[in-house]
């Protein structure tokens, strides 16, 4: 099996190990494109099969993200321009007035860990900086959460906001007191209950 | 008598060493304080703050000085002194509240979940006040109203439908001077809310260590009015919080005694019952855990800790659930958890009519936790032993061979069971007759039958119309 080592290492979620690794396949020759596809974004693929399946749990899927970055700080001066090749960008945040941040930044880190470039921009977010954060990266997706009803009316109307500004992005709302009803009335495109479920739909909407 | 039954999951050295850790906490690292007033109130009322870190350490005297302050027993009040609460549980049993903030109801009639309404919700707390074992209404949140004063229309709809004591929160900053107006109106005068403050507010740490303006608000208008707290830890463990049980209850113990402290360093004897709300984090799924087995360990761990370490009363989260419907695993949660918080020492019971996650609720399982509770007390209340109770004379009256049923000591007993009315006790004949039903049925149907019968309080046409017009200004000045 082709990297079946440093997929191992990741899956580990050994940091110093893989990019011991990688480098060592680098040395051999193999490029770094393809230590990316084959070795990093496979094992993390295999990372989200075994979550989802209950074979590795959230504190495993985040170390082998961290052993992932590690090996990919190896190969990144050689890849080319376009080769680094996220699946496609998020970003995340919660709403003005909430400062809940844990179940959010699970969401960041698992959609990192799943190969997406995610751009953090923490809790108490004003509407305009997720328009303005995502026009400056391109964004595929805006995700917003709160904990808070007082805050739950500011999910629509950022995403009014941002199709009035025509904006084209994607919307995914999480948080406890967000349910699907809620986000089909605030004209969201998806909602998850929890980190998994986010990148599973993710990975649907960006496709 | 040995006493009501207790357990206690930690020795008192390992009380010590955790009431020690809290200390140190406090002292060497502190909590974030983001209130600027309150920052400079505790600044001038000596505890040591970094006016731009916002972080707030407190020295070993000060948090000493502060638990000494708190009183170790008080009487928390409702709207009717008939449903008072003597604080601790004078019989070292426990009362009950409700579950906080729903956002759904479940629907018996659709088998679905429904918004909670107004409507739903006035029903909910006139249900209550009906119940002989929910003694607490606490806020939910009505979604038929503006977000931004939710908090306010239900702490009006609590106020006119329920004389018993209420456990409130607010949602918002700007929302925390119209429940305290609220308050007020039904008193009728500050002396009378001092006298009788009709409920306990929960301030709450944004785990781990963080305090947000909201909260010391509330603090600091709590202290104002005389309006008991229930300072609240939602610690997640593993996730905002240590994974470890002991761990848990070290940072739960540590956020509430900050607030106690922040309360007592601006109005020294301000009644305080710490809530001990932590749950766990499902490390496979990310989803919080109510009900797990280690969670079950950890609110009895947090109360007994809080309780000896602080010799305060305690509130624990201890009928939470992790399923989503009235079920066996809903039941079998609920009653293992309140049993072993109680037998830990937890002074009040929350959680009933909670279904599984943090927002769900039925009136239904109200009905079935309110009997719950009823079996709880009475196996945890344990077993009296004297001259009359071991019934010699008794015995060897009925001696080889003969029954007790005619006996007087038999007669002035047979009352003493409990029977909760939604539990089978009836031979198979007769409950296939009735149906063949179970607990749910069997609680739908009483659940039909109370809501035909329910009604508001009688208040005075002047309160009702001012507390009305309270929240009609919060709309005006709180709705964009």
């Amino acid at each position: 099996m082709p990297f079946e080592e440093i997929k191992q290492s990741i899956l580990e979620g050994d940091v110093d190990r893989t990019p011991d690794l990688v480098r060592t396949e680098m040395e051999a020759g193999t490029a770094a494109a393809t230590i990316l596809n084959d070795a990093l974004t496979a094992a993390m693929d295999e990372a989200g099969r075994r979550l989802s399946s209950g074979e590795m749990f959230i504190p495993e899927i985040l170390f082998a993200a961290d052993a992932m970055k590690a090996g990919l700080d190896v190969i990144r001066p050689s890849l080319l321009d376009g080769e680094e090749g996220a699946k496609g960008t998020v970003v995340i945040g919660g709403v003005k007035g909430d400062f809940h941040d844990i179940g959010k930044t699970l969401v960041a880190w698992m959609l990192e860990g799943a190969g997406f470039k995610v751009v953090d921009l923490g809790v108490d977010v004003a509407g305009e900086t997720f328009i303005d954060t995502a026009r400056e990266h391109n964004a595929d997706i805006i995700a917003m959460s709160t904990l808070m009803v007082t805050t739950m009316p500011l999910l629509g109307a950022n995403i009014k906001a941002a199709k009035a500004a025509g904006l084209d992005v994607k919307f995914v709302l999480g948080g406890a007191p967000v349910n699907q009803s809620y986000a089909d009335r605030s004209d969201a495109d998806g909602y998850a209950s929890d980190a998994p479920g986010a990148v599973a739909l993710v990975r649907e909407l960006i496709g | 008598m040995a006493g009501s039954l207790r357990i206690e999951p930690l020795a008192s050295s390992e009380i010590d060493s955790m009431y020690e850790k809290c200390v140190q906490i406090l002292v060497d690292h502190g909590v974030k304080v983001e209130h600027e007033t309150a920052l400079k109130t505790l600044g001038a009322a000596g505890a040591l703050v970094d006016a731009e870190t916002h972080m707030v350490r407190f020295s070993r005297e000060t948090i000493e000085w502060a638990l000494a302050q708190v009183p170790k027993e008080f009487v928390y009040k409702g709207g009717d002194e008939k449903h008072d609460l003597l604080l601790p549980h004078p019989d070292r049993s426990f009362h009950t509240s409700t579950c906080i903030q729903s956002m759904l109801y479940h629907d018996p009639a659709t088998g679905g979940f429904a918004d909670v309404t107004h409507d739903s919700y006035t029903e909910w707390c006139r249900l209550i006040e009906r119940l002989g074992n929910v003694d607490i209404c606490a806020i939910q949140t009505p979604m038929d109203v503006p977000a931004e004063t939710a908090d306010v229309h239900a702490l009006n709809i609590q106020l006119q439908n329920t004389s018993k004591p209420l456990a409130i929160l607010a949602y918002c900053l700007e929302s925390v001077p119209y429940l305290f107006e609220l308050l007020l109106a039904r008193a009728g005068s500050t002396e009378s809310l001092r006298d009788r403050p009709l409920a306990a507010i929960h301030p709450t740490a944004l785990s781990p260590l963080v305090f947000k303006e909201m909260d010391l608000e509330t603090i600091i208008l709590a202290c104002k009015y005389g309006v008991p707290i229930a300072p609240a830890s939602l610690v997640m463990s593993g996730g905002t919080g240590p994974i470890t049980i002991a761990g848990t209850a070290v940072l739960v113990a540590t956020e509430i005694v900050a607030m106690i402290v922040m309360a007592q360093l601006i109005s020294p004897g301000l009644p305080a019952v710490p809530c001990v709300y932590n749950y766990g984090l499902d490390m496979s799924t990310g989803n919080a855990l109510m009900t797990s087995p280690e969670n079950l360990l950890a609110q009895a761990v947090g109360s007994q800790f809080v309780k000896e370490a602080f010799g305060l009363p305690v509130w624990t989260s201890s009928m939470g659930g992790d399923s989503y419907v009235s079920d066996g695993q809903m039941v079998a949660g609920k009653n293992l958890q309140s049993a072993m918080c109680a037998m830990a020492g937890t002074d009040i019971n929350y959680g009933a009519g909670r279904l599984g996650g943090s927002n769900l609720a039925s009136p239904v399982q109200l009905l079935i936790d309110d009997r719950m509770v009823a079996n709880v007390k009475r196996v945890i209340a344990g077993v009296e032993v004297n001259e009359d109770t071991l019934a010699l004379d008794a015995i060897l009256a009925a001696g080889s061979g003969g029954h007790y049923l005619r006996q007087r000591h038999t007669l002035n007993h047979c009352r003493d069971a409990v029977r909760p009315d939604l539990f089978v006790a009836e031979p198979l004949d007769t409950w296939q007759e009735k149906g063949s039903k179970d607990l749910y049925a069997r609680a739908v149907d009483l659940y039909e039958e109370m809501r035909l019968t329910l009604a508001p309080l009688e208040l005075p046409d002047d309160v009702t119309r001012e507390m009305d017009a309270i929240v009609k200004r919060a709309d005006e000045h709180l709705v964009p």
